[in-house]
């Protein structure tokens, strides 16, 4: 294990001009300058034991403790805290060595292999830090995120001083440390790849930065433990303080139903409830890694068939690379609320955090992708990456303004988050004027305008919800015509079954689910199925015809069917629900039948 | 090339990507038929599980104490401290029998499928059930619930009157699960599941 640094030792001398910076400077000596905004304001001189040569400066300031270097010829402004002089000739950076590298905070157009990345396609966080810089009131200060994955290694030299004493829990051995066992497998390093996205420290003298790179951060190590009650556990453990709640899991992406256990669907609830002082803790969700492309498309799995990321307490978040399109790994699903940075893979532009320090963890060292420094990775990828860095957002949000509601911040973040991959064809405008997309939800998540927004948001009313008749059309679905050998996704003729709902109080949804029953189908995987509404465009994708497969891409039977399965669509966000509602279903692979036999629709809004 | 790159790269944090290269097809499903069901409630709700004989899962057994006990057995997936083994034959109820006698300090179940075949997800009984009592019970009732039925708690959880009690592990805990919820004295109670989700 790393040692922590020497404590720095530094002697301010406010209000100097920055002539005396830059004279210090050019003596070699060991000075820095502070500064409240984007011109300097203050100048210090460093401890000399701290300054070993002209390209590592300590620096100074109130509420500073961060280490910046010279970089001659670097650009001041923006994440630069400082300017030495007015000719840009000399300026600071932060020290975050691994920053540059980190293009989904700061795309400038990076390339890794073959990949450059299309600057702008990042979080949009700059601005953020840069708004209020020395203030400590705008990288996360004070909000506590959980992550619930393989635990995070608490005193990794980028995250320990991020670590809130004693909130992390160990589920294996009942103790505040969720660090991984040494020798454990590499996988285990994903929780603390995870927790760097979020919250790796800023102005450190290493690695790189979270999104919230002052947030503080608890670990729990659920997926080492794996049980119900370690389950429930996560969701709910010190929720009164816990702000963010991020889960990059969830069960296989084969294609098959993964129900969500009742008692975790009341711990979310619980936690919505008393979580964050009664304004609910904010739960993230990855959601999935299950697409695919080219002839292997039908396998690709929804979002829509996890019953965790398509639960109405959770925010679903699907990837995008560095060039703004979606991942092509990153599942689709009407559930979908936004979409954030998961890169594609290690040999083209994946995604730079911690790693499990040395040679643990992703980043052994010596093969072709890793990193000179073992503590880090650039092969962290996924939903994983996606979901850490809202994750880091909504940290930035509930910071910015702390009276936000759970549902509050979900919609300041699908009110801001930029439409990206215009010409794809799948954006919708809904009925509320909302785009919103089965690959991107609302959008890519952007923390400026999300706390720019957040600041004078004004909390919508309370939750209400309404619920639609039963309605048991028990209409056979017709096959597919194709037989094979033909191809197969040939549409069958499609069943339709309509409700009209009337008297719902809702004006403004804020999510819908849908219950339908096709028990009785013998390969669920067969069957498409979409909810539409009268007089608006919007269409949910609930379900797309696929074959269900296992690790190795050898099929897998789809079943049991859909017997009560409950879809999320977000898509008619701030749409009203009375109207007349359509779900329409037909049969799209060969040789299995069944019956459309119910469904229901649940609306929640304001 | 590109393609087999990518999908060698992507496995590395992508598992779930490492598809085939020929398209799956539903027709040549994978997986063994699993004849045996048992049913569980999720809260109010039966769900329905497939007993995959030719599974066992561990917590805490030595190292190779199953591979010993079952030539050929051979790891389906592990997490932490638990271990699913693949057995080379259905003799899951006998391996359970023999490595508990030879390992009292291990827990061993059996592997229950999520689907109707030995491909499903797999869940095990490591033992426990969790019970959800009815919030407005004070401590005295729930502490008079528990001695009545000659139940341990062994954890509590941040829900009110939600608890785990103990049981012994496997099928056991399906059976005590199902009965706590069947005498309508719970409001829910489902064995403490050893559940089975991968990193994304």
């Amino acid at each position: 294990m790393r040692e922590a640094p020497d404590p720095i030792r530094y002697v301010c001398a406010r209000g100097a001009p920055l002539a005396l910076a830059l004279a210090v400077l050019a003596l070699a000596a060991c000075s820095g300058h502070h500064s409240s905004g984007p011109s300097c304001t203050d100048a210090c001189i460093v401890g000399a034991s701290r300054c070993g040569s002209a390209t590592s400066v300590e620096v100074c300031g109130a509420g500073q403790d961060g280490c910046l270097a010279w970089l001659a010829g670097a650009t001041c402004g923006g994440a630069n805290p400082c300017e030495v002089g007015p000719s840009g000739a000399a300026c600071a950076t932060a020290v975050d060595p691994l920053y540059p590298a980190q293009w989904h905070l700061k795309n400038t157009g990076q390339s890794h292999g073959v990949v450059t990345g299309v600057a702008g396609m990042d979080v949009d966080v700059e601005p953020v830090w840069s708004a209020c810089a020395g203030a400590s009131t705008c990288r996360g200060e004070g909000v506590l995120v959980a992550v619930v994955d393989t635990g995070v290694q608490i005193l990794h030299p980028d995250l320990e001083a991020n670590v809130a004493p004693g909130a992390s829990h160990n589920y294996l051995n009942g103790t505040t440390d969720p660090t991984p066992a040494q020798g454990s497998p590499r996988d285990d390093a994903h929780g603390t790849a995870v927790a760097g996205l979020v919250a790796a420290r800023d102005l450190n003298g290493v690695g790189g930065r979270g999104v919230a790179p002052r947030a503080s951060l608890a670990g729990y190590n659920f997926l080492l433990a794996q049980s119900l009650s370690s389950l429930v556990d996560s969701m709910t453990r010190n929720a009164a303080a816990v702000s963010v709640n991020t889960n990059s899991w969830g069960p296989a992406s084969d294609g098959n139903l993964a129900p969500a256990e009742d008692q975790w669907k009341l711990a979310v609830e619980q936690g919505l409830a008393t979580g964050r002082g009664g304004k609910g803790t904010i739960y993230t969700f990855a959601g999935g890694n299950g697409a695919f492309t080219g002839a292997n498309a039908i396998g690709s799995d929804d979002s829509n068939y996890n019953g965790y990321a398509n639960f109405h307490g959770v925010m679903a978040i699907a990837a995008i690379s560095a060039v703004g399109v979606k991942s092509s790994y990153s599942s689709e699903g009407a559930n979908l609320w936004l979409a954030a940075p998961g890169g594609e893979f290690c040999n083209t532009l994946a995604i730079t955090t911690t790693d499990l320090t040395g040679s643990a963890g992703f980043n052994a060292g010596g093969a072709a992708n890793d990193l000179a420094d073992g503590d880090y990775t650039q092969c962290m990828n996924g939903t994983s990456s996606a979901t850490p860095n809202v994750a880091g957002v909504v940290a930035l949000v509930v910071q910015a303004n702390p009276n936000l509601t759970w549902r509050d911040v979900r919609l300041v973040l699908a009110s801001t988050a930029r439409k990206i991959d215009e010409p794809d064809a799948d954006w919708t405008m809904n009925g509320a004027g909302f785009h919103v997309s089965h690959k991107y939800g609302f959008g890519l998540v952007d923390a400026n305008a999300a706390v720019t927004a957040a600041k004078t948001w004004s909390n919508v009313a309370p939750l209400l919800s309404c619920t639609s008749a039963l309605r048991q059309p028990n209409l056979a679905i017709p096959d597919s015509p194709a037989s094979p050998p033909a191809p197969p996704l040939t549409p069958g003729t499609p069943v339709q079954d309509s409700v009209t709902m009337t008297g719902c109080p809702i004006t403004s949804i804020e999510f819908v689910e849908v219950t339908f029953s096709a028990a009785d189908h013998t390969y669920f995987g067969d069957l498409d199925v979409r909810l539409s509404r009268a007089a608006t465009p919007t269409v949910s994708r609930l379900a797309r015809t696929h074959v269900c497969h296992n690790a190795n891409g050898s099929a897998l039977a789809c079943t049991p069917s859909y017997n009560g399965w409950v879809f999320g669509t977000t898509h008619h966000l701030g749409e009203d629900p009375n109207g007349t509602w359509t779900l329409t279903v037909f049969d799209g692979n060969a040789q299995d039948t069944g019956t459309f036999q119910s469904w229901q629709l649940k609306f929640y809004g304001h | 090339m590109i393609r087999a790159l990518l999908l060698a790269a992507v496995s590395v944090l992508v598992p779930s990507l490492a598809l085939a290269q020929a398209p799956p097809s539903k027709s040549a499903a994978a997986g063994v038929p699993l004849a045996q069901s048992f049913r569980w409630y999720d809260g109010a709700q039966a769900r329905t599980v497939w007993l995959d004989p030719s599974a066992v899962a561990e917590v805490g057994a030595p190292a190779g104490a199953v591979s010993a006990a079952v030539p050929g057995a051979a790891v389906e997936r592990r997490h932490g401290a638990s271990t699913v083994w693949k057995l080379p034959r259905a003799a899951a109820a006998d391996a359970i029998a023999r490595l508990a006698r030879a390992h009292p300090q291990a827990r061993f179940s059996e592997v229950l499928r999520e689907g109707p075949n030995d491909a499903a997800r797999p869940r095990a009984l490591p033992g426990g059930v969790l019970v959800r009592l009815d919030p407005a019970w004070d401590a005295a009732r729930v502490d008079a619930w528990l001695a009545a039925h000659r139940l341990n708690a062994v954890r509590w959880l941040p829900i009110p009157n939600m608890l785990v009690v103990d049981t012994a592990p496997g099928l056991e805990a399906l059976r005590v699960a199902n009965a706590l919820f069947e005498s309508g004295e719970v409001l829910a109670a489902s064995p403490d599941w050893s559940l089975s989700f991968e990193t994304r």
